[in-house]
């Protein structure tokens, strides 16, 4: 018994190394590519290695620095997402239950998506200046159009029968919503907040970019005038891997919160 | 007066009538209190329209649906509905929060509830699988999570829309033996859309066959009165198939002609 209990686990531990391994390989490969290139570039300020670029970002942790800014950045897109989320939400449930909404608000909708937040930067610095308050502005925006357009899909698309079989059972108005309506939308809007936190992760780079004093955005953007390469790839895939933990870390909440709702892919 | 009447009525999409639109005319259709009754048809024949008139899904155009003598105003709980597919089943509630949704919207207390609806999935052989998710079912349990939620419901009028038509022949042999049980006790009335004629003869004390659209009505009844449960393999069972496909086919024929025409 204890003796296939062990091999059990054992098969597990090798499953567990496999499955690590075969996600770690195309960062390796990518570590050897990038190695290889920056020697063949051979001008290395411009273009330097893995290890030099390993180098900096231990000078920054140690500065402080980069922590500093990877906090304000998260600051700004999780207050912005959060708010974002919640607006795109409502006005996606009201113009997917409601076909005057719909019909009065979906042209004036599909215009404003299409003026990206990148757009917006400039006349939100001017109105807003440099603080928080334009970089929250600029994340709840492009939030706001993702998790919209998803929901309201997401309420167009309930099968009838659905709504039909809690109308025989007595459900209507708030309680037919509440019971059926907005928990078959679930997931869509799950969806739709999953790929707003990537809208929110673009966004907040070309802000920082454009108008900061902190942040990832302005520590790449800024390491340009001192030719800093190494801080700009620091900056570049800490914002990856803040990206990746962003998402697993969405998925799992998803998984654990709205276990009954999930979409297909989380 | 009769338990359930469509009187003259007729149905169409869209606001004039012209050649095609035109579903239903001039229906007229009684069912008495207690009946199981099989409306038969070819496709496209406005079958499950009537059913979705009787739910109160849609409204007629002219004529009138009426149960014991009032006209149908909107969907209620006296006329419950199983669905084809599973599209009605909520995926986020378990086999058991399914069948405690009626339930649940009559405002009854957990422990009722549950009982209750516990009940009904042991009746139709689900007990096993209560906490399981829709998903996680085989296309037959999902229509037998449908007929407990709405035995569930002690509803007089039990409408079923073709609810076996996507299931494999033998689960649908099964489920059908299976209701025929599940009626008999249960003294409600029943309209059972179906093309398949066999299935018809399998449950209904009373068939009516429909004429092929557009503008389609009944064409003929068939009362039987064969024993349950009933021998698909029996002479008698046989030369009623014959009679009922005799006036089926025919309809069936101008369909597949129509067709062949467009």
């Amino acid at each position: 018994m204890s003796a296939a209990v062990a091999k059990l686990s054992g098969q597990g531990f090798l499953h567990h190394l496999t499955w690590l391994v075969l996600r770690l390989l195309p960062f390796v490969v990518m570590v050897f590519l990038w190695d290889f290139a920056s020697r063949a570039f051979d001008v290395p300020v411009l273009f330097p290695g893995p290890l030099s670029t390993w180098n900096k970002a231990i000078q920054l942790i140690a500065d402080g620095q980069l922590q500093a800014d990877i906090l304000i950045s998260l600051w700004r897109i999780t207050v912005g997402f959060v708010v974002g989320s919640l607006l795109g939400m409502t006005l996606g449930l009201m113009m997917g239950l409601s076909r005057p909404i719909a019909d009065t608000l979906g042209p004036f909708v599909h215009t404003l998506r299409f003026i990206g937040p990148i757009a917006w930067i400039s006349a939100v610095m001017m109105w807003f200046g440099l603080g928080e308050t334009s970089k929250v502005i600029l994340i709840v925006y492009t939030t706001t159009f993702v998790v919209l357009i998803s929901t309201m899909i997401g309420v167009m698309t309930i099968h009838p029968n659905k709504l039909r079989a809690a109308r025989v059972f007595g459900a209507r108005g708030f309680r037919l919503f509440a019971h059926v309506t907005l928990p078959a939308a679930l997931p869509h809007v799950l969806t739709g907040a999953r790929l707003a936190m990537m809208n929110s992760f673009m966004t907040i780079i070309a802000a920082e970019m454009v108008a900061a004093r902190e942040g990832l955005g302005f520590l790449i953007f800024n390491s340009r005038q001192w030719m800093e390469v190494d801080a700009i790839f620091v900056g570049m895939i800490t914002l990856g891997l803040l990206g990746l933990l962003a998402d697993r870390l969405m998925a799992l909440l998803t998984r654990v919160l709205f276990r009954r709702f999930r979409p297909a892919d989380a | 007066m009769s338990f359930i009447a469509f009187r003259e009525v007729g149905f169409r999409y869209g606001e004039r009538e012209d050649a095609g639109n035109s579903i239903l005319r001039g229906l007229d259709l009684e069912i008495s209190r207690g009946t199981f009754y099989v409306l038969l048809g070819p496709s496209g024949c406005g079958k499950t329209t009537a059913l979705n008139l009787l739910a109160g899904f849609e409204a007629p155009r002219s004529g009138s649906v009426l149960v014991e003598g009032r006209p149908v105003q909107q969907p209620g709980m006296d006329r419950v509905v199983i669905f084809q597919g599973d599209d009605s089943l909520y995926p986020w509630l378990t086999a058991l929060e399914n069948v405690e949704f009626p339930l649940r919207m009559m405002g009854l207390g957990a422990a009722e509830r549950r009982s209750r609806a516990e009940a009904w999935l042991a009746r139709v052989g689900l007990a096993n699988h209560a906490a399981k998710f829709p998903h996680q079912l085989s296309g037959g349990m999902k229509q037998r999570i449908q007929i407990a939620r709405a035995l569930v419901c002690d509803a007089p009028v039990l409408l079923m829309d073709e609810p076996f038509g996507a299931l494999d022949a033998q689960t649908r042999t099964i489920l059908q033996d299976e209701l025929v049980d599940i009626c008999a006790g249960s003294g409600a009335t029943v309209l059972f859309i179906t093309h398949d004629i066999a299935e018809a003869i399998i449950l209904a004390d009373r068939i009516g066959v429909m004429r092929a659209g557009p503008g389609s009505a009944l064409k003929d009844e068939f009362e039987l009165d064969l024993p349950r449960p009933r021998n698909r393999g029996s002479v008698e069972f046989a030369a009623v198939y014959d009679r009922i496909q005799r006036v089926l086919g025919e309809e069936v024929q101008k369909v597949v002609m129509r067709e062949a025409a467009a």
